[in-house]
C-alpha cells in the first residue's frame, strides 16, 4: 500500500535480560490516531522512542513513509534528527533558558529558515494553540496546560510527517485533560497528520483514536479499532484492561444444551446460558470464564423475561452513583459484579435485587490460553 | 551524556578521585621529582607557573568532574532529546541547550576549586620558585622570616579576592531565569 505512514516489522527490545518490546509488529496510514495503551512497564514508550529513533532497537525493522529508518539485518540506523518527526514528551521538555518564542523558533533555525519565515511560522503556531500573549514568557512561568501547548506548537511548526506524544496529558488535572484531549483531537481533524500516543488510561484510547494496539509484557495483545476493541476483545487481558468498570469474570466449565444447540457455562452453584452455538470450536467440559460488560447486566428489569434463564438473585453491595449513571457493586455468590446502570433509580446497599445477564453478551474465553473463544461463531 | 555508565567513563572518574586521597606535599613531592628533568617529549617543569597550575587542576579534578557532571545530569535527557527531535546536531545542541543550562552549575563548579587553589599552600610550597610564587606562599616566606605584620596583611588580600569572587559570581549566575 503506498500510504502507509509507520511500520514497524518484529520490533524487539532487549534491555539487559529484559525484553521490553517483543516481536511487534504493525502498520498505520496517512491520518490514522493510533494509541499505544498499556499498563506501565508494558513496552509501549519504549516503542515511540524507537520509532523516534531515540532508542536503538535491538532486531526488526522500521519503515517511515517506505524508507527503511531501522534495519538489524541490513544495520540501518537512521537517528532520530534525520526522521522528520515530532515528539511531545510527558514532561513537555520544554527547554527553560528560552522564551516560548524561541522554543517553538529553535526547530525553524536548524531547518535554517529565513527570519521573516520563522517569525510568521512561529506566530502561526502561536495563535493555533491561543498562545499569542505568551511569546516573551518562559516555561516556567507557566501553568502545565499552557506548557503543553507549547509542546504541542513546537511540534506543529514544524511539520513532521508524523506526530508522536509521549502520555502527554497525565500531568494534567482532570478537567485540563479533558480540555486537551478535545484540543488534541481537533489538532488531529486539521491538520490530519499521522500521529502516534502513548497512554495507559484507556478511556483517552477509546475516546481518540481509530486504531488501537494493546500491549501487554512487551508484546501485542490486540490490534484493531476502538469498538472492536471493546466489542470483541481478543484476549482476557484485553477485556479486562478496556472499560471502566471492569469487565466481570465468571469462571465455570461449558456445558452443551443439546436441545437448543447452545453452551452454558456451569460455575460454582449457577449456570449462564451464552449465545455461543455448539460447534467444533468448543468442548463439552473445557474450562472458561465467562466475561460480562457492566453495562450489559441489566438489573429489576426482569419483567419481560420472568420465567426465562440467566436471572439470578444478588445482594447489593455498594453504590457508587456519578451523576448521569450509577456503579452498582452485587454480591452474586462468590462474586463481587460491577454493574453499570443509566436509569434514575436509587438504590440502597443491602438491597435484594434480581439481576439478568443476556446471553448475547457473554463472551467466552478459553481458561488455559486465556483468548477469547471469537463471538463471531454465535451467529452462524 | 550518553556514554555515561560505560565501564571506562566509571574508571576515568574513578580515577580522577586518586590524586584527592593523597596528602597534598606527597602529591606535590611527587610533581616536584617527576618534572625537574625532562622526559620524553615533556620538558623540565619545574620553576614553570604551568607545573603549579597543573599540580592544582589534578588535585581538583574530582571536584570540577563532579560539578560539570551534576549540572549537566540536572539538565535531563529529556531536553536534550527535544532538540534531537528538532533536527539538530550534537554541536548545537551543545552549545545551543547542554552548555547554556548547566553553565551556572560549571560556574559554581570553578568557584569552588578557585577558592580552594587560593588557599593552596601544602600541594604547591615545594614546587615554587621566587618567580612563580603565590600569595599563600608569600604569606609563608614573610612568617618564616619573621614579618607576620606582612603575612597578615596578604591573608586578607587573599580572603578579599575570595570574597569579591564569589560575590561576583552569584550575581553572574542569579540573573539567569533558571
Amino acid at each position: 500500500m503506498s500510504n502507509t505512514v509507520v511500520e514497524v516489522k518484529n520490533l524487539t527490545k532487549v534491555f539487559g535480560d529484559v525484553t521490553a518490546v517483543n516481536d511487534v509488529s504493525f502498520s498505520i496510514e496517512e491520518k490514522d490516531f493510533l494509541i499505544l495503551l498499556g499498563p506501565s512497564g508494558c513496552g509501549k514508550t519504549t516503542i515511540l522512542r524507537m520509532i523516534a529513533g531515540l532508542e536503538e532497537p535491538t532486531s526488526g525493522e522500521i519503515f517511515l513513509r517506505e524508507k527503511l529508518v531501522y534495519s538489524s539485518e541490513k544495520k540501518i540506523f537512521v537517528p532520530a534528527r534525520e526522521r522528520s518527526v515530532g515528539l511531545v514528551f510527558q514532561s513537555y521538555a520544554l527547554w527553560p533558558h528560552m522564551t516560548v518564542f524561541e522554543n517553538i523558533a529553535f526547530g525553524l533555525r536548524v531547518q535554517h529558515l529565513n527570519s521573516a519565515a520563522i517569525k510568521a511560522k512561529v506566530k502561526e503556531g502561536l495563535s493555533f494553540m491561543q498562545l499569542e500573549e505568551m511569546a516573551n514568557r518562559y516555561p516556567q512561568e507557566m501553568s502545565g496546560g499552557q506548557q503543553q501547548r507549547v509542546a504541542l506548537a513546537r511540534m506543529l511548526v514544524s511539520e513532521p510527517e508524523v506526530f508522536l506524544m509521549d502520555e502527554p496529558l497525565s500531568n494534567l488535572d482532570a478537567k485540563l485533560r479533558l480540555e486537551m484531549r478535545a484540543e488534541i483531537k481537533n489538532i488531529h481533524f486539521q491538520t490530519g497528520a499521522t500521529t502516534v500516543y502513548v497512554t495507559h488510561d484507556q478511556v483517552e484510547a477509546l475516546t481518540m483514536a481509530n486504531k488501537i494496539a494493546v500491549l501487554n509484557h512487551g508484546r501485542m495483545e490486540q490490534f484493531d479499532k476502538p469498538k472492536a476493541i471493546y466489542k470483541h476483545p481478543a484476549t482476557l487481558f484485553v477485556a479486562d484492561f478496556i472499560g471502566s468498570p471492569t469487565i466481570n469474570k465468571l469462571k465455570g466449565v461449558l456445558q452443551f444444551e443439546e436441545g437448543a444447540g447452545i453452551c452454558s457455562v456451569r460455575g460454582d452453584s449457577f449456570k449462564l446460558v451464552t449465545g455461543y452455538k455448539i460447534n467444533t470450536r468448543v468442548q463439552e467440559g473445557q474450562e472458561v470464564v465467562a466475561a460480562v460488560r457492566p453495562e450489559s447486566v441489566l438489573v429489576d428489569s426482569v419483567k419481560g423475561h420472568e420465567g426465562s434463564i440467566n436471572i439470578f438473585s444478588a445482594e447489593i453491595s455498594t453504590v457508587l452513583p456519578a451523576g448521569p449513571e450509577t456503579i452498582l457493586q452485587v454480591k452474586f455468590k462468590n462474586y463481587i459484579l460491577n454493574l453499570l446502570i443509566t436509569q434514575d433509580v436509587d438504590y440502597l446497599a443491602g438491597e435484594k435485587v434480581d439481576i439478568y445477564i443476556p446471553p448475547k453478551e457473554v463472551l467466552l474465553v478459553n481458561s488455559s490460553t486465556g483468548r477469547l473463544i471469537p463471538p463471531s461463531m454465535n451467529t452462524q | 551524556m550518553k556514554g555515561r555508565g560505560t565501564k571506562l567513563a566509571k574508571l576515568v572518574e574513578q580515577t580522577s578521585f586518586l590524586p584527592y586521597l593523597i596528602p597534598g606535599i606527597a602529591f606535590g613531592a611527587l610533581y616536584l621529582s617527576l618534572f625537574t628533568h625532562r622526559i620524553g617529549p615533556i620538558p623540565a617543569l619545574y620553576g614553570t607557573f604551568l607545573l603549579v597550575a597543573l599540580v592544582c587542576i589534578a588535585k581538583n579534578l574530582p571536584f570540577t568532574g563532579r560539578a560539570g557532571i551534576t549540572s549537566m545530569l540536572q539538565i535531563g535527557s529529556e531536553l536534550e532529546e527535544a532538540s534531537e527531535i528538532a533536527g539538530a546536531k550534537w554541536s548545537r545542541r551543545f552549545m545551543k541547550i547542554i552548555l547554556p543550562l548547566s553553565i551556572n552549575g560549571a560556574i559554581s563548579g570553578f568557584i569552588l576549586v578557585f577558592i580552594t587553589v587560593m588557599r593552596e599552600l601544602s600541594l604547591i610550597l615545594l614546587l615554587v620558585t621566587p618567580e612563580t610564587r603565590t600569595l599563600t606562599t608569600m604569606t609563608f616566606r614573610y612568617q618564616e622570616q619573621g614579618y607576620s605584620q606582612f603575612s597578615s596583611a596578604i591573608s586578607v588580600l587573599i580572603i578579599a579576592i575570595v570574597v569579591a569572587a564569589e560575590l561576583a559570581t552569584r550575581r553572574l549566575t542569579k540573573n539567569k531565569a533558571i
